[in-house]
This record gives C-alpha cells, structure tokens and sequence, in this order.
C-alpha cells in the first residue's frame, strides 16, 4: 500500500491553510508543518520540549501514544517529553472590525485566527496550559487556561465562532485579566494595534508590572501599509468616519506614519523587555511560532 | 475689445468642464472601507494643505488654458486708442515727398477713425484737398491757422524749416507728429520742380518723345500717345538718368514749346494732364486705373488753368466689375498686381481701347504671370520665351504678339512703346534709378550703390553751383558737355602728369550736366542748390520746441492699431498646456 506522503510544510502558507475551514485541522496542520520544518531547519538548535520516542511499556499513559508512528511502524510508541512546565499561557486575540481587512485575500482577522490555533495547539503539544480572550471593546470571549484537550478544543471552537466587530478599546478587559492572572505566565496579543498607542502600553506594561511575560504580534496586511494609487474616500472600519484620500500627498507620509507608529511602539515596548513581532498576513506562520518558541526558551 | 469670431464665446463656459469635473469627482469618489483612517486624519493635516494648492493650481491652469484657446478662435482684437484733436492740418510740401505713404496712411487713419474731424493740407498755403498729394510748394507753417473753437491741432510734417507767420497761434495746443527724419537728398527734385506745367486752352498741341536711360543710350522716338485729331500727339519724354523719379517733357504748342514735368504714379499737380487731353474721347467715361493721382485732385489742379475737361473721370478702386464699351483707360502705374493685369487684359480682350499705359516691364510680368489661358499666341510663349525670342514680359511684349506696332525699342530689342488698334502701351525698363525703393527703410543708400555698382552705374558726381568738376577721362575722342538747357558744349581733355582729364569750369546752374564722349554718355554732374539755402533741412527738436512754444507735444501714434490677440491667445494655451503636463510630470516630486 503506497502511502501518500503530504509536505506538512505548505501549510505554514496563510494562503493555503484559509482555504481550510476546520480550524482544528487548520491548526495541527500549521504546527506539524513547523516542526517538520524545525526539524529540517537551522533552527533545529533549540529545544522543543518533545524529545523522543521510546516503546510503550505497560502502565504508560495511552494518550502519549504517538499514533502516527504506530500507523508506520504496527508499534507502540510513546512520545517523551523533555520537561513538563505547567505554563499558563493567554491568548488575547483582537476581534475588532480593523481586523477584518482586507475583504480579499486572506484578512488579518483570518490570519490572526489561524495563529492563535495553531499556537493554541503548540501549547497542548508542549502540555502548556493555554487560555483565549477575544476582545474588541468588550469581552467577547473568555476560556480559563488548562493544558487538557478539551480546553484545546474548546479554544478551537471558540475561535471558530469569532466574527470582527466592534471597535478596539480592551482597556478594561485587559485591566480585569491582569487582575485575574494570579500565578506568573505568558500573555500573547495578537492584534493589528489599532488604538491609542499609549493605552496599549500602559495596559502591556499592567502585565509586565505583574511579572508575566507579554509577547505582542502585531498583524498587519500588505494592504495596511500601501494606500491605493488613486484618490478614494476611505471609511474607517471601526468608527464609521471617512477622508478623502488623495495619493499624491497623503501616500508617502502615510506611509512614514504607520512606520513611525510600529516602530514606536516596537521601541516602547522593549524598553518595557516585551516582546514583539510584526507580522504581515504574506508571511508564514512559522516565524511566530518560532518566535514564540525562542519566547518560551528564554522562559525556562 | 471686439471679437471677430465672436460666435466661439458661446462655447466659453467649456473652459470650466475642469472645475466641473473636478467637483464631480469628488462627489462621485470610490468609497474604500480602511481600518487605519485615523493614521491619514494626522497626515491630511499635514498634507493636505499642499495637495489642495496644488490641485487648485493645476484646476486654474486646465481652465486657462481651454479659456485661451476658446478665446483665440472668437479672435478677439483690442481697439486701438485715439489721440484727442479738433484739427489735422498735413504738411504736403515737396518736402514731404518721401513719406507720401505714411502721409496717405494717415490721412486713411485720420479719414476712418475721426471721420468728423477736419483735415486740411498744407505746403505754403492751406489746402483743403480730398487727398494727400505733395505739391512742389515749400513749407509755411502760417497755413495752419485753426479757427475758433479749434483748441488741439495735429500737425504732421517732416518740420523742415519753413516760414513761420504768425505761427503758433497762442492759446492753440499742438500734437506735433513727425515725419521720419531721416535725409533724403531730394534737392535735385527741388530744383526741378522750380519750373511748372500749363496748358494751353483748347489749343492744339504736341508731343515729341525723347526717352533716355534705356540703357545706356539716348533715344529719340515719336509716339503718337493719345489719337485723334492731331492734338496732343508728340511726347517729348526725356528721362534724367540720375534724378530717380523725375521725368520732363517737352510739349510742342502752337505758342510754343514748354517743359513739364512727370513723376510716375506719384504726380504733381498738372503733370498728368498730359495723359488727359483727350478731346476726342468727348463724353466718355475714362477710368483711371492706379493713376496715384485721383480724379478731384486732378481735376482741381486743372480747373484753376481753365483747363476743360471734356470726360468723367473715374478711378478705378476695385477691379472686380466689367467695364463697359462706353468707358476707355487710362493706366499709370509703376507696379501692377495680378489682378490689376488680368483686369487689363480682360479689357483689351473685351474690345475695350486703353488711352494710355505707362508702366514698368516687371509690373506688366507680375501681371502676366497672373493671366490665364491666352498665354500661348502664334506659338510663341509669354512665359520666358525661346531663345533669342526671349522678350521681357511686358504688355507691350504682349500687344506686340497680339499684332500691335512697336513704336519705340529699347537697346534689347524689346518693345518700350506699342500702338494697336487705338490702345498705345508705354513701358519702362525698372532701372535701378528709376525705383522709389531708395525711400524705403528697408533700401539703405549703401545698398543703392552698391546695386549701381553692380550694374555698372556711376553714380553721378554731385556739385553745389559754383563749383567745378575734374573727371579722368581717356586720351583721344571728343567729349561733350550738355547743360541743363539742353545746350551742349564742347570740351578738350587737359593732360597733367600723364594723365587726362576734363575740366568742366565752374557750374552755376542747378540741375544735371551730362558729358558724352562721341555721343556716349560717360558721366553725369548733378549741380544741387546748398541745402542750407533750400528749406529742406531739418530742423533740430529744440529748435522746433522753441518755435512751437510750450503748447505741444510730440506723439509716437497718432493710432495705437488693433491688436488681434489670437496668435497672443494660442501661444498662452499653448504654454499652459505644457505648464499642466510639467506639474503632472512634477506633481510626485513635489510631494515626495
């Protein structure tokens, strides 16, 4: 029986997992694509906290069982696990309107989405305990950080649910987190940052004043940094509020602006040692896994 | 300002399609959703300043230039501006010769444009004539003597001195416009002119014809000018080879012989009258076809003589009407258009008879040029000719083809004067002295020279009277000196260091002097008055500023003249349109 041998690493493409519609899928393809690729990589270096297979003894825990080994083995193996680090691990995932560009190709919302499953999934492979928030100016969705599948689950199909609304002001829900956030662990903002910049720090810094670990993947599109090449009336996501655009005078100090604004902010937040990353919806997924592995690495 | 197209206005308001475009655009804008508008509120702030300058810039160009360009088709002219006057008074003494066209562009100026002001001419009288036509009077500023009520008087002259009775009159504001200063050695005419033509009343009389300058030889020739009855018949016409325009005649009378003298197409008073005894022609109508000088003036110089005129005269202005059997012609003329020839040609070939026609060989080329159909007659061609055929391209070439007699040949063997049927035809040879060309700006004296030069011209020796002529001459032959008078004199070269040459004596009488060696001419003396005794020398501003008083001023333009601003009008859309490709071609650079 010839067995049909897929690159897991196609994956890592935004483009290919969108067309995806089951975000389970979606994400344990991305994370199998990485690792596979990890593998194969330079990166290889750094540990990831699977270590190796050893034969199944009696006793062991079933669910360690590395299936896909058994299917091309016909034996039992379990996977062995470095360490185990009991990390409690937020997502906060940015469902506002301004996430839901552009209408085509595959929006930041879309992207934003498939990140945090997938590294909802990496967290349940490393046996990290991983929550979801999703907010917008609200608290739209809240699961507590557990390292069970059923919370991997549930995180999947919480995000699923998810549509862009509403405008970006998560000051209060961010403040009630940091309030809840008892023991130290790792607080992941995936959102494209659009509000008052100020306000994102102070609310980072809230974070890291508790002494979690904060790391922000700010997501953009391509389209976000390059206005269109003829004048239009740009109506803003959120807020309703148009401006005539003329390219000519606006397009370059547009430009400069949204530069000055990520790298400002990429600036203040290390000052802060937050961590973060800018991300274009064109790009892999593997380089914010990989960031975040480098992330966790300095952790422990 | 007046619009010459001015239907083309209409289609103005196009000009602001730009404007309208402009603000439909922006209504008509894309909506774009974007979630960073915040971000652009900052940079249109910021910017925004600039683009609106910019495109308000580009929108007034766009505009302009459709405006100028719809402007340049309704071909807009500004009206040219009026010197205020009551009274023209026109200086016309002979003085004024020169500038007899800018005399008659005035005059047209004044005639058009201030139709109910008074005109008078002036020489050493006031003159109150229909056209401007020098006379050989000198000048006397006392003519201009404005009457009451007459507050601004123009003047127009070439302000040579002159006499100065009772003159300015006091209370009296002058616009004095002057005549070119520039120096016109016209003094031989002056002095030529000292002699003047009449007729005798209903007196027969004739005409004998001496034409000189044909080259280079002296002919003698009898033409019969203008038919009938034996009057008039003989013209004596003899052609100074130095004096440029003049021409004298000897008239044979009953009472006796008298000169006149002729300036073609430029006459004086009287001076055409020779072409105009025409008794037999009786009651019929004879048209002056580009005479220079117009029936009333003609006939005004005529009246005072109690000469009868026995037609209707006529000039002719357009040359676009039949003439009838009952009208016959007269031309004079130095220069014929096309038109004019193919008018003349038409007449003959209508049976019509021309009385006289004085013209010039080159006007009579351009003029054939412009006939059609009848070029080719008995084989031989008008058009250059064949060979030794080759005649010059004159009407009396023409009426010699057509089977008229040749009365007079030139030293070429074209003919100078032919006759058929009644029609009699006088052509000159343009010789270099013989154009008006010398008064032209645009035909410096050097020039002249040089053209004499060239053609192998001496130019005569000038004399003031009193003073004596040395000319080198060869040994041997006999030279003769004519005088003035027609008398000749015979003079012995006198030989000093080898060398000959005749020694004319001093000559006391204006006018020319020929010497001949056996019967060729080999010099001309021309003996002109001192011009500081004659009263053609200019006088200096000051001095015409002391005598004017401080009531005057000088003016550059009587009318400033219509400028059509279309050609105005297109080069501005034209720049504007490049102006518009230049901001768009800049229009990233000066953001960026």
């Amino acid at each position: 029986m010839a067995v049909e041998r897929t690159d897991y690493r196609k994956f890592l493409d935004p483009r290919v997992v969108s067309e995806l519609k089951d975000l389970n899928l979606r994400a344990r393809l991305i994370v199998e694509g990485f690792l596979i690729g990890l593998h194969r990589s330079p990166f290889h270096g750094f540990s990831v906290e699977f270590k190796e297979h050893r034969a199944y003894n009696p006793g062991d825990e079933i669910r360690w069982i590395d299936w896909k080994v058994y299917a091309r083995t016909n034996r039992f193996y379990v996977r062995k696990f470095e360490e185990e680090t009991n990390l409690k691990a937020y997502i906060l995932f940015d469902v506002s309107k301004s996430m839901d560009y552009p209408e085509k190709g595959v929006s930041k919302f879309e992207y934003a989405r498939s990140l945090a499953a997938a590294l909802s999934y990496l967290f349940f492979f490393q046996k990290d305990a991983v929550g979801l928030l999703a907010f917008s100016d609200r608290l739209h969705t809240f699961v507590p950080p557990s390292a069970s599948k059923a919370n991997l689950h549930r995180v999947l199909i919480e995000l699923t649910k998810l549509k862009p609304q509403g405008t970006t002001a998560p000051w209060k829900v961010f403040a009630e987190l940091a309030e809840r956030m008892k023991k130290r662990g790792l607080v992941i903002l995936i959102s494209d940052l659009y509000m008052e910049g100020e306000r994102i720090l102070r609310a980072m810094r809230n974070f890291r004043y508790r002494q979690h670990e904060v790391l922000v993947f700010q997501v953009l599109s391509p389209e976000d940094m390059n206005l269109p090449g003829f004048p239009v009336l740009l109506r803003d996501l959120e807020t309703r509020e148009e401006v005539s655009y003329d390219p000519d005078s606006m397009r370059v100090a547009y430009r400069k602006k949204i530069s000055d604004f990520v790298d400002g902010m990429k600036k203040e937040l290390r000052k802060d040692r937050i961590d973060f990353e800018l991300l274009t919806t064109d790009l892999g997924f593997e380089r914010a896994l990989y960031f975040y592995l480098k992330k966790r690495e300095k952790l422990f | 300002m007046s619009f010459l197209n001015p239907g083309m206005l209409f289609l103005l308001p196009i000009s602001l399609f730009p404007l309208l475009l402009h603000l439909l655009g922006r209504r008509l804008r894309r909506r774009l959703e974007f979630p960073w508008v915040k971000l652009l509120f900052a940079v249109e702030t910021e910017g925004r300043k600039r683009s609106r300058l910019y495109e308000i810039i580009l929108l007034i160009v766009r505009i302009l230039a459709i405006a100028c360009l719809i402007l340049a088709l309704s071909r807009p002219v500004l009206m040219p501006e009026k010197v205020d006057f009551d009274a023209a008074y026109l200086d016309v003494s002979m003085s004024m010769k020169p500038f007899e066209k800018e005399l008659g562009r005035l005059y047209d100026d004044i005639k058009n444009n201030f139709p109910d002001k008074e005109v008078f001419f002036f020489s050493d009288s006031k003159l109150d004539q229909s056209r401007p036509r020098t006379t050989h009077r000198g000048t006397d500023y006392g003519a201009i003597d404005p009457g009451e009520g007459l507050r601004k008087v123009l003047v127009y002259s070439d302000f040579q001195r002159g006499g100065y009775r009772n003159f300015p009159v006091p209370g009296k504001e002058y616009l004095l416009f002057r005549a070119s200063d520039r120096q016109v050695d016209n003094v031989a005419l002056l002095a030529f002119y000292s002699e003047e033509p009449y007729f005798q009343k209903e007196e027969p009389v004739k005409l004998s014809l001496r034409a000189q300058n044909f080259g280079k030889k002296t002919r003698r020739g009898r033409i019969r000018i203008l038919g009938g009855q034996d009057e008039l018949t003989e013209l004596h016409l003899e052609l100074p080879p130095d004096s440029g325009l003049l021409y004298s005649f000897t008239v044979k009378s009953g009472s006796g012989d008298f000169t006149a003298f002729w300036i073609p197409g430029d006459s004086i008073p009287g001076d055409d009258t020779l072409y105009l005894h025409v008794p037999e022609v009786g009651n019929r109508k004879v048209l002056l076809l580009r005479g220079g000088s117009d029936p009333t003036y003609v006939e005004a110089a005529l009246r005072p003589r109690g000469f009868r005129t026995p037609f209707e005269l006529k000039v002719i202005d357009r040359l676009d009407f039949p003439i009838g059997q009952d009208r016959s012609l007269i031309v004079m003329a130095d220069r014929l258009s096309a038109s004019d020839m193919r008018f003349v040609r038409e007449y003959l070939n209508d049976g019509g008879k021309i009385l006289a026609f004085v013209s010039t060989p080159e006007a009579s080329v351009l003029g054939l040029l412009g006939l059609e159909g009848t070029r080719r007659e008995k084989g031989k061609s008008f058009v250059g000719g064949e060979g030794k055929e080759k005649k010059a391209f004159s009407l009396a070439n023409y009426l010699v083809l057509r089977g008229g007699k040749t009365l007079l040949e030139d030293q070429s063997g074209n003919p100078v004067a032919v006759e058929k049927e009644g029609s009699v035809v006088v052509g000159f040879k343009p010789e270099p002295e013989m154009t008006d060309l010398i008064y032209s700006p645009l035909f410096p004296p050097w020039l002249h020279k040089l053209l004499l030069k060239t053609m192998g011209i001496r130019s005569p020796i000038r004399l003031r009277p009193g003073e004596s002529a040395r000319v080198p001459v060869t040994k041997g032959g006999e030279y003769e000196l004519l005088m003035p008078d027609g008398t000749g004199v015979r003079i012995v070269p006198e030989v000093e260091a080898g060398r000959a040459f005749l020694d004319t004596g001093p000559l006391e009488e204006p006018g020319f002097y020929r010497i001949s060696r056996d019967g060729k001419p080999l010099a001309v003396i021309v003996v002109n008055p001192d011009p500081s005794e004659s009263d053609v020398t200019p006088l200096k501003p000051r001095e015409l500023s002391a005598a004017f008083g401080k009531n005057h001023r000088f003016i550059g333009n009587l009318i400033k003249g219509a400028r059509y601003l279309s050609r105005t009008l297109l080069l501005a859309a034209l720049l504007l349109f490049l102006l518009e490709t230049a901001l768009l071609f800049l229009r990233k650079r000066f953001f960026t």
